[in-house]
């Protein structure tokens, strides 16, 4: 027969502590004699003062009114969505800074108030440089992010830098096999297309440092690199008369410099806090493991700028060189491009979102209760994309009203500005399936969808605007958008099936 | 030539990358055992953890195997080549025919609550073949894993949420990683604990038959419970993980073929959990007289107490400091000195707290020191103020010291001490205050810790020096390896 400890109140040791610390029922009675010891009631204590042979029979007596005590409430770190939105936006940060020294300064730190030749010259080596890059720093963030998620930030240092020499050189390669055709071709006469170069390499680095510092999600220090940048535009251009592409050329590099040097200082403060030293690491496994974001990187740029390459390379007789600027069809795409970033913000914060609720749910669900959980988080998917949809739709809607209103460029060219911002709203809904994708460990599937999509972009976008007018490119790019978005969204909804199973594997 | 014996001495979370009493117990074996190979197979943490310990030239290899941090479990990263072809290899057919059929009977035995040690033993065994040619990563995280798991955890009692079911599938995907390690061909395997660590011995025996010794320090199990018992895990992720590592415990012990513990408190536990009462052999710790000496003791000013931990919950040293403030009133001059490395950051800002709150900051003081020698000649007595304890080394340095003990009746501390220290009720301060005083103040306090001392390192010489653990380490070695040469000529000779 069970018997009630003689002193029952005086166990305060079994019971929940007063600290914050969690707490759990004992298991079973081999748990409670542990707990018991370690409170100090040995053998000898349980059979002096509580009456029992020893620790174990006072165990047993325990077990039945200790094990119907709650665990203690252990709180997990909450975080909000709003915060996840505004470190989604603030990638686009160093882009808005931009924006305004061009309307303060009517130049900025690429680009400006210049002529069609010099305006194709640096629009094509900003274009080559976002390609080229694009694919180094996806795949030096995904394994450095790897690193840091374990706490190995001295691995993760390593890594980094590591990628940096590996960017720069593809970056020069790239440079040198573009300008071969260029200047073989007269796409740019000189020395438009050695100025193209400049901007080509010295953007290309400014990515691969800003890249850093996004991955660290320290973009606020982008940020200020660009501002330290824009500030030495304009001090070597309005007070030492440096010509413009000099100074640009020099405020990147400073940018760049300082962008470098921040993400040095971080990147050895992390080291520093993890501790520990770096790991044998192999370029096989890096490559094996790197390749899908490497491509996702590359395509996804190419994705977004193939129309624009296809418009400015329209056959022109009246123009001066093969690649001629576009001035109003810039302009209508970055009305797009404003719509796109307020969108793209959201996606990080839903991407939150749907995880944190599916932990909740998959509590909420017992083993054989799975066919519900999936059905759950289908309906969670499709509320999200529905979401996404109805936002794009919202934002889209207002900016082409404002715009066309205020602009008369804008107005012009609605038709333009209506596909650049439909294939904007799709390119958010198929940048969400990756970031869930991403975070399922299943890159493939991402490379997989974006190649085809960029097949389309091109192969659309240049039959238009050459059957048609210029303006026609942006087909392209909202067809390859929205092949982009169907194809991410058919492998979405493929592994959301087994959603428990793809995230239990994409584990670290 | 003459044959030396080869051991592979395996760890978990101790040697050579952590600090500790099993880091040095290990530590004293492979330097003194000077005509065993050893080679060593070390579980850690991460792979950033970085050797402590500087190997003597009788360790032929040293391999540290990280149980989280790696993108691949289970692989060589740096050979990717090889991991590569492993990995074209593991295919379905392979999954459902090769791997399906031992990871099925492993799992039940995992989840059973009174799993049968031989089948567990075959079915790891099992995994550990299948692991030689195929991939572990693309193994253990195929969806025929995962639907397996699932299966048997829905035919076991424990009720696991899905969340459950993620988090300790994680586990065994990481647990089982040293299933496709190669190991070195041994005479024995001398595991220094009966979890993961002891796999290597069960694997050995069955694949080389190999000798297989289990020490044990602390008790595994009871570590295990301590530390369920503040986990954020659900109830169903702390049961399962209790059945797991008792699964793994009990084929431990059933297969090892001696089990050495620290003394009868241990080895109560160790019955208790399924060891057989005859191979199990008590060896304690001990250490080296020429380091630990009783020394001529400086001119003092202050009354001292000293104790050498590292800083954690279970080490009690809340406990000292409640005592202290009491010792405070009655010696006002009296100072504790607290050396180790802090191992529970927020455990260590709770016991500053406590000593700002007692007032105590004039009296107990937080430091490492690299001269412990010296520590113990400087100090008028040792305090152990532990929660739990196997067979403190402090205790025993304290005693070979001729520094007077004052401890905490837990583990097997008692039967350490043998009535030549003052033992007390362990998380007591109030009677830990008093033993302290009893040699710190009053008429006869002086002569009682002479005597203390004196009867300590007259028992310490006796029964608690190097030579004689190594010794019979050496002995045990011997007999295992015997065992095995009979065995194996026994099954020659049909």
């Amino acid at each position: 027969m069970t018997r009630s400890p003689k002193r029952a109140t005086t166990l305060s040791c079994l019971l929940p502590p007063a600290d914050s610390l969690p707490w759990a029922p004992p298991l079973d009675s081999c748990d409670v004699v542990v707990r018991l010891e370690t409170a100090g009631i040995t053998d000898t204590v349980a059979q002096r003062e509580y009456g029992y042979h020893d620790a174990w029979g006072l165990a047993e007596a325990c077990f039945s009114w200790l094990r119907t005590f709650p665990a203690s409430d252990v709180r997990g770190c909450r975080q909000s969505s709003l915060v996840e939105y505004w470190k989604g936006l603030s990638f686009a940060l160093p882009l808005c800074l931009c924006c305004l020294a061009m309307v303060i300064f009517r130049f900025s730190l690429w680009g400006g108030d210049v002529s069609p030749q010099l305006a194709a010259a640096v629009g094509f080596g900003t274009v080559s440089s976002f390609v080229t890059t694009g694919g180094v720093v996806q795949a030096m963030a995904r394994r450095g992010l790897f690193f840091f998620t374990v706490h190995d930030g001295a691995t993760g240092e390593i890594v980094c830098w590591r990628w940096v020499p590996l960017g720069a050189a593809w970056l020069a390669i790239c440079g040198l096999v573009l300008l071969a055709p260029c200047r073989y071709y007269h796409w740019l006469p000189a020395p438009f297309d050695w100025i193209a170069l400049a901007f080509h390499l010295s953007l290309g680095l400014l990515w691969l440092a800003t890249g850093i510092l996004h991955m660290l999600e320290r973009s606020l220090w982008s940020a200020v690199a660009t501002v330290a940048g824009i500030c030495s535009v304009v001090l070597f251009h309005r007070t030492l008369h440096v010509p413009l592409v000099g100074a640009q050329i020099t405020g990147i590099a400073v940018a760049t410099a300082f962008a470098f040097a921040a993400s040095f200082v971080f990147l050895r403060a992390r080291r520093r806090a993890d501790g520990g030293r770096p790991r044998a690491l192999s370029s096989a496994l890096d490559l094996y493991l790197a390749w899908p974001y490497f491509l996702f990187g590359a395509l996804y740029f190419l994705l977004i700028f193939a129309d624009r390459l296809l418009a400015w390379t329209v056959p022109d007789i009246a123009a001066a060189s093969p690649v001629q600027f576009r001035g109003d069809y810039e302009t209508v795409l970055d009305v797009a491009l404003i719509a796109f970033v307020l969108q793209v913000g959201g996606v990080r914060a839903a991407t939150f979102t749907f995880f944190r609720n599916m932990v909740r749910s998959q509590k909420q669900h017992g083993i054989s209760a799975r066919a519900e959980f999936l059905r759950d988080m289908k309906r969670a998917y499709a509320k999200n994309a529905t979401s996404f949809i109805l936002l794009g739709a919202a934002v889209s809607t207002c900016l082409y009203l404002t715009a066309s209103r205020f602009s008369t460029v804008v107005h012009d060219r609605g038709g333009t500005l209506l596909g650049a911002l439909l294939g904007g709203s799709l390119m958010v809904i198929g940048l969400w399936n990756t970031s869930l994708l991403f975070r399922l460990a299943l890159p493939v599937d991402v490379a997989a969808a974006i190649a085809p999509a960029v097949a389309v972009d091109l192969l659309i976008g240049y039959l238009l605007s050459r059957l048609g007018s210029y303006h026609y490119a942006v087909a392209g790019f909202g067809t390859g958008a929205g092949c982009f978005a169907a194809l991410t969204t058919r492998n979405v909804l493929r592994r959301l099936k087994a959603l428990d199973y793809y995230y239990l594997s994409s584990s670290v | 030539m003459v044959h030396r014996t080869s051991v592979l001495l395996t760890t978990e979370g101790t040697y050579p990358c952590y600090s500790g009493g099993v880091s040095v117990w290990c530590d004293y074996l492979v330097r003194c055992l000077r005509n065993i190979d050893y080679h060593i197979f070390a579980i850690t943490h991460a792979p950033s953890q970085q050797p402590r310990f500087a190997c003597p030239p009788n360790v032929t290899s040293c391999v540290l195997h990280p149980m989280w941090g790696t993108e691949e479990p289970g692989t060589d990263e740096t050979n990717f080549s090889e991991v590569h072809e492993r990995k074209i290899r593991t295919d379905r057919t392979a999954l459902l025919r090769r791997f399906l059929p031992h990871f099925s009977s492993t799992l039940r035995q995992l989840f059973s609550s009174d799993p049968d040690p031989e089948s567990l033993a075959g079915g790891l065994f099992g995994l550990h073949q299948y692991f030689r040619e195929y991939d572990y990563a693309n193994s253990m995280r195929s969806r025929a894993a995962w639907e397996a798991f699932l299966e048997t955890a829905a035919a076991s009692d424990i009720s696991l949420n899905l969340e459950d079911a993620t988090h300790s599938m994680r586990w065994i995907q990481r647990y089982l990683s040293l299933l496709a390690v190669r190991f070195p061909r041994v005479d024995l395997v001398h595991s220094s604990m009966a979890g993961l660590a002891g796999i290597p011995g069960v694997l050995c025996k069955l694949e080389q038959g190999s000798g297989y010794l289990l020490t044990e320090h602390g008790i595994h199990m009871r570590e295990l419970y301590l530390h369920l018992s503040r986990s954020p895990y659900s109830s169903a992720c702390r049961r399962f993980l209790a059945r797991f590592h008792r699964a793994i415990t009990s084929m431990n012990y059933h297969h090892a073929d001696v089990v050495t513990c620290l003394g009868e408190f241990n080895r109560q536990w160790q019955i208790h959990f399924g060891a057989d009462t005859n191979r199990i052999h008590a060896v304690p710790n001990g250490v080296d007289p020429a380091s630990f000496r009783p020394r001529p003791s400086p001119p003092r000013s202050r009354p001292t107490v000293l104790t050498m931990a590292r800083i954690f919950r279970l080490k009690g040293i809340d406990v000292l400091i409640r005592a202290a403030a009491e010792v405070r009133d009655r010696v006002p001059e009296v100072q504790f000195l607290v050396f180790g490395e802090i191992v529970d950051q927020a455990y260590f800002s709770q016991c500053l707290a406590l000593v700002e709150e007692l007032r105590l900051g004039d009296h107990v003081s937080f430091g490492v020191t690299s001269d412990s020698t010296s520590a113990y000649a400087e100090a008028d007595v040792y305090c152990l103020p532990s929660r739990s304890e196997g067979l403190p080394y402090a205790v025993i340095e304290a005693m070979m010291s001729g520094c007077p003990v004052v401890a905490a009746d837990v583990g097997n501390v008692a039967d350490l001490l043998g009535g030549t220290g003052l033992t007390v009720t362990p998380n007591d301060s109030p009677e830990m205050a008093t033993a302290l005083l009893r040699l710190l103040s009053g008429p006869g306090a002086e002569d009682l810790r002479r005597s203390l001392a004196h009867q300590a390192l007259e028992r310490a010489r006796r029964h608690f020096t190097i030579h004689q653990f190594t010794q019979r380490f050496e002995e045990i070695y011997d007999e295992v390896a015997q065992a095995r040469h009979d065995a194996v000529l026994s099954l020659a000779t049909g």
